[in-house]
């Protein structure tokens, strides 16, 4: 399989800030791929690199096996693009825009109005006449896929499509992302971890100007399901005791525990067994992204989850 | 004061020239709820008192928000 | 490129920007024969005064050379409001990030920045044709019989002269990113040309040589004295043109 985008060693400071510490990521073909930090971890950064919009320090950043080079950029036209608040020409309507785009892709010209028509479509904008100047944010960014996927680009970026929108724009944008994933690799950036998993094949986790993850979804949540088993006693004081006899409980509320080590769990039964300790439930905890990302945060780069990267890589 | 009529030719294109500018400009301004600086009050009286062609184009320039 | 002049084209006259201009450049052409025609009686108004003043003045004859006086006093302005109409002509695009669409759909920056220049350079000279072709117009009308020599030469000197102005405005558009940082650049450039304009070994070399055609209508100067400001105006389009390029080709959008 042939990776659409691949960036090793990227650096880039602003002044004293140092926004990519070497960041290495490869996007593969035919994915949704999450790109998911903290606001200021640097993925702006990354995409402004892979579009030649910045210069990078150093490392280098190849799009469909070609290398970029910041300003004037040939693999520009493998990428589409939607920027996190996308701005138009407010004086032109939709569809004038798009033909504009279209124009300017270099689409054949026989082409350009029947797919003009059929990105507007497909975000939902084939009967607005009116001119961007009154489009809402959500509208905005609609048009923001359209003429990002116009140009049917190999890759799409998308930077924060969602952030900006109330629960049904979000909604809407999402499922147009769905549909583009027929036709195109999508790399887009957020800090929703709810829209990651509702959507994407594969994600990576950027903090601190390094990708400290990488992986699909499933194989994410299991580095920490396998791990930790939630127990929740019928009284706290058992709950005390427990938590006092062996190691590595967390006390999450002062009848719930949380066991880290799944390989206690045996001799926590026994120990429950023989005290008659009552307890309500006891279950393997369902990972959720955040979890995970709380606790890759909290101790920096994990040096797990980087041999996991490396061992795929 | 010359003769009305030998000013007459320049006149006309000058009173309907500075006409289509003040209407034009007042309607943009009118029809505009923000500004990038100032009120709408205040860009009216700048236009009507600059009306020559000042007022329409500090108005463009400085007040018309980006479309 | 075709896509993107067009759009400039659209910009043009759906903001009224090309509306306000020409109504602008055109109500300038209308007032140089206008005030050349109104001379007589305004000094009659003023006769008193003079007077007093002690000042006698004889009968005022006005021809079309009084028309073409205003021609050149009036260009200036006309030159100051395209500076000013310009001005914005790519930090606007800057500031509201709408190029960086254009640039990651693959446009080349240097159609685009060419683009730019067609339309400032192709706007100076149809609004420049039209204050230049009302003032002629009229002029021929009302005192068509007179001789103005050497008026195309010096008309077109003028022209030369806002170009070069244009030029520098684009060069500092490239590189500076608001509309306020291109006006003090150019006017900072303007400022120095008009200081160096003391030296009197300099003013033949200056462009704002450029800015005198009517001292050739008036025969005060000849047509020669501007050869030497006509090519170094050359050479600072041509100069400025390739920084622009160079420029914005690097620019962070």
């Amino acid at each position: 399989m042939m990776n659409v985008l691949e960036i090793s060693g990227l650096k880039k400071s602003f002044g004293e800030k140092k926004v990519l510490q070497g960041v290495e990521l490869t996007v593969p073909e035919k994915k949704v791929f999450g790109f998911v930090g903290r606001n200021g971890a640097g993925k702006t950064t990354t995409m402004k690199v892979t579009l030649g919009l910045l210069a990078a320090d150093a490392g280098e950043v190849r799009v469909c096996g070609e290398p970029v080079h910041y300003g004037n950029t040939k693999t520009n036209r493998f990428i589409g693009y939607l920027p996190d608040v996308p701005e138009y020409y407010s004086f032109m309507t939709a569809m004038e825009y798009l033909n504009f785009c279209g124009e300017i892709t270099g689409l054949p010209s026989g082409e350009i109005k029947g797919r003009c028509e059929e990105m507007l479509r497909l975000v939902g904008l084939a009967d607005e006449k009116h001119r961007i100047k009154g489009f809402s944010r959500g509208m905005k960014q609609r048009l923001g896929i359209a003429q990002a996927l116009l140009g049917r680009p190999k890759l799409l970026i998308c930077d924060e499509p969602t952030s900006a929108l109330d629960p049904l724009g979000r909604k809407e944008i999402l499922d147009v992302l769905v549909a583009a994933k027929e036709e195109t690799t999508i790399l887009f950036s957020t800090h929703v971890l709810s829209d990651v998993e509702h959507i994407c094949d594969e994600m990576a986790l950027l903090n601190d100007g390094r990708i400290v993850m990488q992986g699909s979804i499933e194989e994410v949540k299991s580095k920490r399901r396998s791990n930790a088993v939630e127990i929740q006693m019928e009284r706290a004081e058992d709950a005390q005791t427990l938590a006092g006899t062996f190691s590595g409980f967390q006390v999450v509320k002062p009848e719930v525990l949380l066991l880290k080590d799944a390989a206690k769990v045996s001799d926590v039964l026994r120990f429950l067994a023989d005290h008659e300790m009552p307890f309500v439930r006891m279950e393997k905890q369902e990972a959720t992204l955040e979890d995970v990302f709380m606790e890759v945060l909290k101790s920096g780069s994990l040096a797990a989850d980087v041999e996991g990267r490396e061992g795929k890589a | 004061m010359p003769d009305l009529k030998e000013m007459l030719p320049f006149l006309i294109p000058v009173i309907i020239a500075e006409i289509v500018l003040l209407a034009y400009t007042l309607r943009h301004v009118l029809t505009h709820e923000n500004y990038k600086r100032g009120n709408r009050v205040l860009w009216v009286v700048i236009c009507i008192v600059g009306m020559e062609f000042i007022g329409p184009i500090l108005y463009f320039l400085l007040g018309k928000e980006d479309a | 490129m075709k896509a993107f002049l067009k759009k400039e084209w659209m910009e043009m006259t759906r903001t009224g920007r090309l509306l306000l201009l020409v109504i602008i450049f055109a109500i300038f052409g209308i007032m140089n024969p206008a005030i050349a025609k109104l001379t007589p009686w305004m000094m009659e108004m003023l006769e008193d005064s003079i007077a007093q003043s002690g000042l006698q003045i004889g009968e005022v004859t006005v021809n079309a050379m009084t028309s073409w006086t205003q021609f050149y006093k009036n260009a200036p302005m006309t030159l100051i409001v395209i500076v000013l109409m310009s001005s914005g002509v790519l930090t606007n695009e800057y500031q509201r990030g709408t190029l960086v669409q254009v640039v990651t759909k693959g446009l080349s920056r240097k159609k685009i920045m060419l683009s730019k220049m067609i339309v400032t350079y192709g706007s100076w000279t149809a609004l420049y044709l039209i204050y230049f072709g009302i003032t002629y117009g009229y002029t021929a009308y009302f005192w068509g019989g007179d001789e103005v020599p050497h008026l195309m030469f010096g008309v077109f000197a003028y022209w030369l002269f806002g170009m070069v102005m244009l030029a520098l405005l684009l060069a500092f558009s490239a590189m500076a990113s608001t509309g306020g940082q291109v006006l003090m650049g150019t006017g900072g450039v303007a400022a120095v040309l008009f200081f160096a304009n003391y030296v009197p070994k300099l003013q033949k070399y200056l462009p704002l040589q450029l800015m005198n055609g009517l001292q050739t209508a008036v025969g005060a100067m000849e047509v020669k004295d501007f050869y030497a400001a006509m090519i170094i105006a050359g050479v600072v389009i041509a100069g400025s043109g390739m920084i622009s390029m160079v420029a914005f080709d690097r620019k962070r959008l």
